[in-house]
């Protein structure tokens, strides 16, 4: 759905991206992570079309983006990491002069304004000018016009930043959702435990480099949560807990010995619930319960450490 | 159809019914005051033309300048990039709809004052109608003006996050003045002309209104084109840079419509003003531009890429008119015609350089200064690659102003031998100054290009494994 090939950015006197390619498959959300000035954002900017890089090229389904930027931004949705609103006209004004501007058909703009208001609960905030909203709000106006003309890619800028947890966790579940509607979405953020829930891909960005893209999670369930690494402890040790485990449906994966065990399991925390029931049912002396955190952190720090190591023994390597 | 959702959007904002209502009273109000003032209607046709400037010119270029300005400022620029709007919708939503309000109080105020003038018994209701013309013309131009230089402020600086208002009317209030009174400048500009009371363009007599009027609507549609064409670059459509030299030639054609007959059939003056316009927009150009090393960078690796054949469509704007001024320089110089000119004759057509007095014209000097030309234009580049100014462009400016004034005005009473090797001066221009001219621009030419081929600092992981290395 998006190709990246080669694209070399330069701000004065330093390159800011460096020859970056990478492939995003359809309906993949890919968590773009990197340090202040690892070039996430132009990366974003150049994707959209916003800037053009020095080199290299920037597919959207098939489009180049640069000789047709402006039929590229009808299959793109996107969010700086600073945006503004028009605060003099109303939340309905803001949602109907998106869908206007980004082609959407006059007969359905009405539709796609409910829609958007609906998916980013703004709904009830129709008449209100933007800029009496809070900031959580601002964030969700944005989002909703962004998403108004249903892109089949989004681009968010650390869409999170600004929301408060309650805000965070509903932006996750709007990300899944667009994602179970066949949307391809590419997310940058500092906070990496916010996108390890719902993404599925890693995109390590250092110094305008693709360090690594990979699959986080090896797949997903039919709800379209990526499935996520359990750890159960028992109370004591269990005699053939692995063979147990995998007994209990949604437990297919599990392996351990003794007192812990691992499993691969949906995230969706229904599933969860339901899940430690059907164990603590089966008789199991379930202690603990709980998805490995920090894993995407924990991924992202020793990726990022290994390529500055290996980077750092090819220059001694050379020197020598 | 529907209506742009650009002006669409403006009028939400714009035409709140409370304010048409508070326009429509104050109007009113003040309308009917002067009226029981002065029953002679003097007073008021004079109030309301004051308002008409007021409103329509100086108001509306504020707001036709912030039409662009406060999209950047409000951050909402962007997300407007990001809209499937083409150029055209882009540039006519906000051309009117940004003034919709200022129009609206405008065209109330006009019409006091076309019933003033009228009503006063002073003017014909078709005199006061062409006046109304003319002012709603230069209403346009002076607006469209505003929208084109604030778009080409924000083309110098592409990531800034403000942009000001006040430089971008400025220029537009000037473009009218110098429009609306273009026959009045006609006879300072052109005082050896056969240009009498009447204006006369290409044989073609009529009332100086008529032509003025004729005049102002004709550059009000060039600005307006100009306004789209920036708006399509700002807006990433690829193209040609041919607007700007279109411009330079439908200018050198509209002023060749002011000689004489005898004259406007000679080749040569048409290449004298051609020479003359194209230097000018050359220079114009050069300090529209967003010169920064990036730009030149991303030039020569498109050239030189996979990619070549979509190398002109990052062609800097001051080329084309460079190359036209090379064009008429070439033309001159085989045309033989120079020695029948000088710079009495074709005054300020032919701008009046400052060193006049000095001589007349040569082929060492047309072929000079457009050399110098050329090494100006790289000298401008070289400062925005070499120096670390926050505002190279207007620094460059600042050094070819002193070389041009108290530098070359020292020279030329101290060694007058040496200024000739510094610009172009006439009646002294030689062969050597064609070298010089020639040898700077090569000079400053070589250091940009390697200074565009210069490989950026690497990104800091580099940097950082770089440094390993050396220790």
């Amino acid at each position: 759905m998006i190709d990246v090939a080669g694209v070399t950015y330069d701000y004065p006197g330093i390159r800011a991206l460096s020859q970056v390619g990478f492939t995003v498959e359809e309906g993949s959300i890919v968590a773009m992570v990197g340090a202040n000035g690892a070039g996430k954002s132009t990366l974003l900017r150049c994707m959209a079309a916003l800037d053009r890089p020095l080199a290299g090229e920037v597919r959207i389904d098939g489009i180049d983006v640069f000789e047709d930027s402006r039929y590229a931004h009808r299959l793109l949705g996107y969010l700086p990491d600073f945006f503004g609103l028009y605060d003099e006209l109303t939340v309905r004004q803001c949602l109907a002069y998106r869908a206007a501007a980004l082609d959407v058909e006059a007969s359905q703009r009405d539709e796609a304004v409910e829609r958007a208001a609906r998916r980013m609960q703004i709904d009830d905030r129709m008449k209100q000018p933007a800029g009496e909203l809070s900031r959580g709000l601002r964030q969700r106006l944005a989002i909703a016009q962004a998403i108004i003309h249903e892109p089949p890619v989004l681009l968010l800028d650390e869409p999170a930043s600004g929301l408060d947890p309650e805000a965070r966790v509903s932006l996750a579940e709007v990300l899944r959702e667009l994602r179970r509607g066949g949307m391809t979405i590419v997310v940058s953020s500092h906070i990496l435990a916010e996108l390890e829930d719902y993404s599925t891909h890693m995109l390590i960005l250092d110094a305008g480099r693709v360090v690594e893209y990979r699959r986080l999670h090896a797949g997903e369930g039919q709800d379209g949560r990526v499935r996520v690494l359990l750890r159960l402890v028992m109370a004591e040790p269990v005699p053939d807990l692995a063979r147990r485990l995998a007994a209990i449906p949604g437990l297919e994966t599990a392996e351990g010995e003794g007192r812990i065990a691992q499993a691969e399991v949906s995230s969706d925390p229904a599933a969860l619930h339901a899940l430690m029931k059907r164990v603590i049912d089966a008789g199991l002396p379930l202690a603990e319960f709980a998805p490995l955190r920090g894993s995407l952190q924990d991924a992202y720090i020793a990726r990022l450490e290994e390529e500055r190591l290996a980077l750092a023994s090819a220059g001694r390597g050379g020197a020598s | 159809m529907s209506l742009n959702p650009e002006f669409r959007r403006n009028l939400w904002t714009e035409l709140r019914p409370h304010r048409l209502l508070v326009m429509l009273i104050v109007v009113g109000l003040v309308a009917a005051l002067l009226i029981s003032i002065d029953k002679s209607y003097e007073m008021l046709r004079y109030v309301a033309l004051v308002g008409f400037y007021g409103v329509v010119y100086i108001w509306g270029s504020r707001r036709a300048a912030a039409a662009v300005s406060d999209e950047v400022n409000a951050r909402t620029w962007e997300m407007q990039r990001m809209t499937a709007l083409g150029a055209w919708q882009m540039t006519w939503g906000k051309l009117f709809g940004s003034t919709a309000f200022v129009w609206y109080g405008g065209l109330l105020v006009l019409a006091v004052l076309l019933f003033a003038s009228v009503a006063g018994g002073g003017r014909s209701l078709d005199a006061a109608l062409a006046d109304a013309g003319l002012k709603l013309a230069g209403g346009v131009l002076v607006h469209a003006v505003a929208i084109a230089v604030s778009l080409v402020l924000l083309a110098k600086r592409p990531r800034s996050q403000t942009l000001p208002v006040t430089f971008s009317q400025m220029i537009g209030l000037a473009a009218v003045l110098a429009m609306e009174n273009l026959p009045q400048a006609g006879l300072v500009l052109l005082p050896n002309l056969n240009l009498s009371g009447t204006a006369v363009w290409y044989g073609y007599a009529g009332t100086t209104q008529s032509f003025a009027l004729a005049s102002v609507v004709v550059f009000a549609l060039w600005a307006v084109f100009g306004a789209y064409r920036l708006m399509r670059a700002e807006l990433q459509f690829e193209g040609l840079p041919w607007g700007w030299p279109l411009f330079t030639l439908f200018s050198v054609a509209y002023i060749c419509g002011f000689l004489p007959p005898e004259m406007a059939a000679r080749l040569d003056f048409w290449l004298l003003i051609g020479f003359t316009l194209s230097a000018l927009a050359t220079y114009i150009a050069i300090f529209a531009e967003n010169n920064g090393v990036l730009r030149y960078r991303a030039l020569l690796a498109t050239a030189e890429g996979e990619r070549s054949g979509r190398a002109h469509h990052r062609l800097p704007r001051w080329l084309p008119v460079y190359l036209l001024l090379v064009v008429c320089t070439l033309g001159l110089l085989a045309s033989g015609g120079l020695s029948s000119f000088s710079f009495g004759t074709v005054g300020a057509v032919a701008l009046p350089y400052f060193y006049a007095e000095t001589g007349g014209l040569s082929r060492f000097w047309i072929g000079a200064l457009t050399l110098f030309a050329l090494r100006d234009i790289f000298f401008v580049l070289a400062v925005n690659g070499f120096s670390r100014s926050r505002k190279p462009d207007l620094t460059a400016f600042v050094y070819l102003l002193l070389l041009y004034g108290p530098v070359v005005w020292l020279l030329l009473r101290l060694a007058p031998e040496v200024s000739s090797l510094l610009i172009a001066v006439p009646g002294q221009a030689s062969a050597l100054s064609l070298a010089s001219a020639a040898v700077q621009a090569v000079v400053l030419g070589v250091l940009l290009i390697r200074a565009w081929r210069r490989p950026v600092a690497p990104p800091p992981v580099e940097r950082r494994a770089a440094e390993f290395q050396v220790g």
